[in-house]
C-alpha cells in the first residue's frame, strides 16, 4: 500500500514543483549553489516528463540531447533515473522486478533497474524510445525490446566506429533523419534558430566545463569527486539546454571564489588518483574511504571535455563531431591517449577503473589499459563492482583492494 | 626489542615474533567464530613461547581479513603486501606469489626490490580456495592430507564442471554414486582449482620465479598440478601458512628501523 502511494506520488507532476520550491527557497541544503541549480533542473525535467502537457521521449545515455532541447521535448533518461533511484535506496525492488521479467542478473544493472521501473509503472510512458548505437549496447537493446512490447516508435541513431569525413557525413544524415522523425512523432516544428541556440548552449557549457576542470588543477579547489560526479546528470541530459551553461558558469564562479578565499591551504593528499568510468550511486563509503586513507580522486574521466568547439552555424556537423570524438568509442588508442593526458595534467600517482558489472565497452579493454599504464609507470587497479546493484558491492573486499593498491603506491 | 606480525585468516590465525631478524616464536591457531578472542590467544601463546611480555613488542602489524580484530596491533597492512614481503624475504628471486588461503586466492607480482607492483584477487566465491578443498574432502570423507596423497596418485581427472562449492559438492556426491574412483574425482577437484588459479596468473602476465603461500600450498597435488599447468617450478616454503604473518612482522621491523633512524 505504502509503495503504491509512493508510486503515485512519484508520478504526480506537482510533487516536483513542490521539490523545486523547496530547493529554490533553500529548505534543502547543498554544498554549492550550482548543485542546487542542478537539482532544480533535474526536478523540472522530471516534472515535465510526468506532466501530460509535455509529452516526453526516452533517451539512452549518449543520444544527441541538443536535438530534443531544440524541439523543447522533455527528456527522460532511464539510466540516469536508475542512478537517482539507487541514490534514494530503492534499487532492490526495481532490480528484482526487472529480473523477474527476464532481464537477468548478468545484464547491466542500469538497464535492469530501468526495466523494473517500467514494470512497476514508476516511469513515465514516452512518445518514443530514442537511442544511439555508440558507447553502450545495453541501452538501445533495452529500448528496442520496450518499443516492441509497448508498440511505440523506436528511433535508433547509428554511429560508426571510425571518425573521418565519411562518418561525419553519415552521422549528419542520421541527425537529419532523427529531426524529421522527432518532429513527426511530437508534432512540433523545428525552428532553425532554436537548433542554433541549442548548439550555442552546448558550446557555452563546453567552455564552462573546461574552466571548471582547469580550476580543479588548483589544490585549493574544494570540489570533491563525489560532488563532481553529481554534475554528470547535466552531461547525460543537459547538452543543448539553457540551464547547463548557466550551472557550470556558476560552479566555475563558486570555485574561483572559494579558491580565492583560502587562507590556509589544506594538506595535500598523499596519493592523487584518476578515476575511470562511473562510481556506485547507492549509498556507500568508497570515495570517503579513500579520503580517510589520505588519497583523493583528483579527476574523473567522465568529466573530461573530449569534444572541440561547436559552431552554431554548423549545428548538425558540430553535434556529429562531438558524438564521433568520444574517447571511449572507436579505437582504444584514443582513450589511452586521454588517460595519459589526464594523468599528466592532474599529476596523479595511480589510476582506478571502476569496472561496472555487465559493461562490455569498459571491461573489454581492461587488459590493454593495464598494459599501457604499466608501460607508462602508472599503477592501475581495476575495481570490480556495480554502479546500481548493491548486492554486487562487498565493502570489505573492495576496501582490501583499495588498501592493497594504496600500499603499492607508498 | 621485538616486533610481531599477526595474520588473521578465515580458517587459521598465525603470529610470528621477530627479534633482530630471528624468529623467536611462531604460532598457528584455528580462527573459529571469534577472531578477536583468537587474536588475543595467539598473542598470549606467541609471547609465552618467546618468553616475552607484550611491553617487549615494540610494533605489531596485523594482516588478513580479520586484521581489524587485532585491537592490540600498531598498524594494519593488507595480506597482499604482507605475503609479498614474506615471500621476498624467504626467496629474493621470487617475482610472483600465488597465495591460496581459506577464503580467497590471489596472485601478487613483485618488483626487483620486493615491492608489490600488481595483484589480482578472487574473493567473490569459495571456488578455488581452501574452503572449497575442505568441503570437497568432507564430501569424499577424507582429511586434507589423505586427499592430497590420493589425488596425486590418480591417473586422470574426472571433470568437475560446477564452479560453486555447493553445487560442486552435489556433483562430487553424484560422481561417487556413479562409481567413479575417488582418486580421479579428487584429481578433478584439484584441476578445477588450478584452472582458476592459472587464469589469474595469466591475467597478471607474470614471469620470474614463483612461490606459493597459504594453506593450500600444503596440498602437493595442487602444487604439482599448478607447476604442470604453468610449466614453471614453484617454490613452497617450509611453512607456507606463516608467510603472511612473517611479512607483517618484517614490516613491523622496518617501521621500528625507520623510527629509529629518524631519532638519530
Amino acid at each position: 500500500m505504502a509503495r503504491k502511494r509512493v508510486r503515485q506520488l512519484l508520478r504526480w507532476a506537482p510533487i516536483y514543483t513542490l521539490g523545486r520550491l523547496m530547493v529554490q527557497k533553500g529548505l534543502i541544503k547543498f554544498p554549492y549553489r550550482s548543485t542546487a541549480m542542478t537539482v532544480d533542473y533535474a526536478l523540472e525535467q522530471f516534472r515535465k516528463t510526468y506532466s501530460h502537457r509535455y509529452p516526453s521521449v526516452w533517451t539512452s545515455a549518449f543520444y544527441p540531447m541538443e536535438l530534443l532541447h531544440a524541439l523543447d521535448i522533455p527528456i527522460f533518461s532511464p539510466e540516469v533515473a536508475s542512478a537517482v533511484i539507487a541514490g534514494m535506496g530503492f534499487q532492490r525492488e526495481f532490480l528484482q522486478e526487472g529480473e523477474s521479467k527476464w532481464w537477468g542478473r548478468d545484464n547491466c544493472a542500469f538497464h535492469r533497474c530501468a526495466m523494473g521501473g517500467i514494470q512497476l509503472e514508476y516511469f513515465p510512458r514516452p512518445l518514443a524510445y530514442c537511442a544511439s548505437s555508440h558507447l553502450c549496447d545495453g541501452g538501445y537493446l533495452l529500448f528496442a525490446n520496450l518499443a516492441r512490447k509497448e508498440k511505440l516508435p523506436y528511433l535508433l541513431m547509428d554511429v560508426p566506429r571510425q571518425n573521418d569525413e565519411k562518418a561525419l557525413k553519415y552521422v549528419v544524415s542520421q541527425l537529419q533523419l532523427m529531426l524529421g522523425s522527432l518532429q513527426d512523432i511530437s508534432g512540433r516544428k523545428l525552428d532553425p534558430d532554436r537548433l542554433e541556440e541549442a548548439v550555442h548552449n552546448a558550446e557555452r557549457a563546453r567552455q564552462a566545463m573546461s574552466k571548471v576542470n582547469l580550476l580543479r588543477l588548483d589544490l585549493a579547489s574544494p570540489l570533491r569527486s563525489a560532488e563532481a560526479f553529481g554534475f554528470l546528470f547535466l552531461y547525460f541530459t543537459g547538452l543543448g539546454s539553457r540551464e547547463m551553461p548557466e550551472i557550470y558558469e556558476t560552479l566555475a564562479g563558486e570555485l574561483e571564489e572559494n579558491i580565492g578565499n583560502v587562507t590556509a591551504p589544506e594538506k595535500p593528499p598523499r596519493y592523487r588518483l584518476l578515476w575511470l568510468h562511473l562510481k556506485p550511486f547507492y549509498r556507500n563509503d568508497l570515495l570517503n574511504y579513500l579520503e580517510e586513507k589520505g588519497a583523493r580522486i583528483i579527476f574523473e574521466e567522465f568529466n573530461h571535455v573530449y569534444w572541440g568547439a561547436m559552431d552554431k552555424n554548423k549545428p548538425l556537423e558540430s553535434i556529429a563531431e562531438r558524438m564521433l570524438s568520444h574517447f571511449i568509442y572507436g579505437d582504444i588508442t584514443h582513450r589511452l591517449q586521454v588517460i595519459r593526458e589526464l594523468a599528466e595534467k592532474y599529476e596523479v600517482d595511480g589510476v582506478i577503473h571502476f569496472s561496472h558489472w555487465g559493461c562490455h565497452q569498459n571491461s573489454g579493454s581492461l587488459r590493454i589499459m593495464r598494459d599501457f599504464l604499466r608501460k607508462e609507470g602508472l599503477p592501475f587497479l581495476s575495481l570490480d563492482g556495480d554502479c546500481i546493484d548493491d548486492r554486487n558491492y562487498a565493502a570489505g573486499q573492495l576496501q582490501t583492494r583499495l588498501d592493497g593498491f594504496l600500499e603499492m603506491l607508498s | 626489542m621485538a616486533v610481531a606480525g599477526i595474520d588473521i585468516g578465515s580458517l587459521t590465525t598465525e603470529m610470528v615474533v621477530l627479534s633482530e631478524g630471528k624468529v623467536l616464536s611462531s604460532v598457528m591457531l584455528s580462527t573459529g567464530s571469534n577472531s578477536r578472542t583468537t587474536a588475543r590467544k595467539a598473542l598470549t601463546v606467541a609471547l609465552e613461547e618467546s618468553g616475552l611480555s607484550q611491553q617487549d613488542l615494540e610494533y605489531i602489524v596485523a594482516t588478513g581479513y580479520g586484521r581489524v580484530s587485532a585491537d592490540f596491533a600498531t598498524r594494519q597492512v593488507t595480506e597482499i603486501t604482507c605475503h609479498g614481503k614474506g615471500a621476498f624475504f624467504l626467496a629474493p628471486e621470487v617475482r610472483t606469489v600465488i597465495d591460496i588461503g581459506g577464503q580467497d586466492s590471489k596472485v601478487i607480482c613483485l618488483g626487483r626490490r620486493g615491492k608489490v607492483t600488481d595483484f589480482v584477487m578472487n574473493d567473490k566465491c569459495a571456488a578455488g580456495t581452501g574452503r572449497f578443498l575442505e568441503v570437497m574432502a568432507g564430501a569424499l570423507e577424507v582429511d586434507l592430507e589423505e586427499f592430497s596423497r590420493l589425488a596425486i596418485s590418480a591417473g586422470k581427472p574426472v571433470s568437475i564442471s560446477s564452479m560453486c562449492a555447493v553445487f560442486a559438492e552435489s556433483e562430487v556426491i553424484s560422481l561417487i554414486a556413479e562409481g567413479y574412483p575417488r582418486q580421479e574425482i579428487m584429481r578433478g577437484i584439484v584441476s578445477s582449482i588450478t584452472e582458476r588459479t592459472i587464469t589469474m596468473v595469466n591475467r597478471m602476465g607474470v614471469d620470474g620465479a614463483f612461490m606459493m603461500t597459504g594453506g593450500v600450498a600444503r596440498n602437493k597435488a595442487v602444487v604439482e598440478s599448478l607447476q604442470k599447468g604453468l610449466a614453471v617450478k614453484i617454490k613452497v616454503p617450509e611453512d607456507p601458512q606463516m608467510v603472511g604473518a612473517l611479512g607483517a612482522a618484517l614490516i613491523a621491523g622496518e617501521e621500528v628501523s625507520i623510527a629509529g633512524s629518524e631519532h638519530i
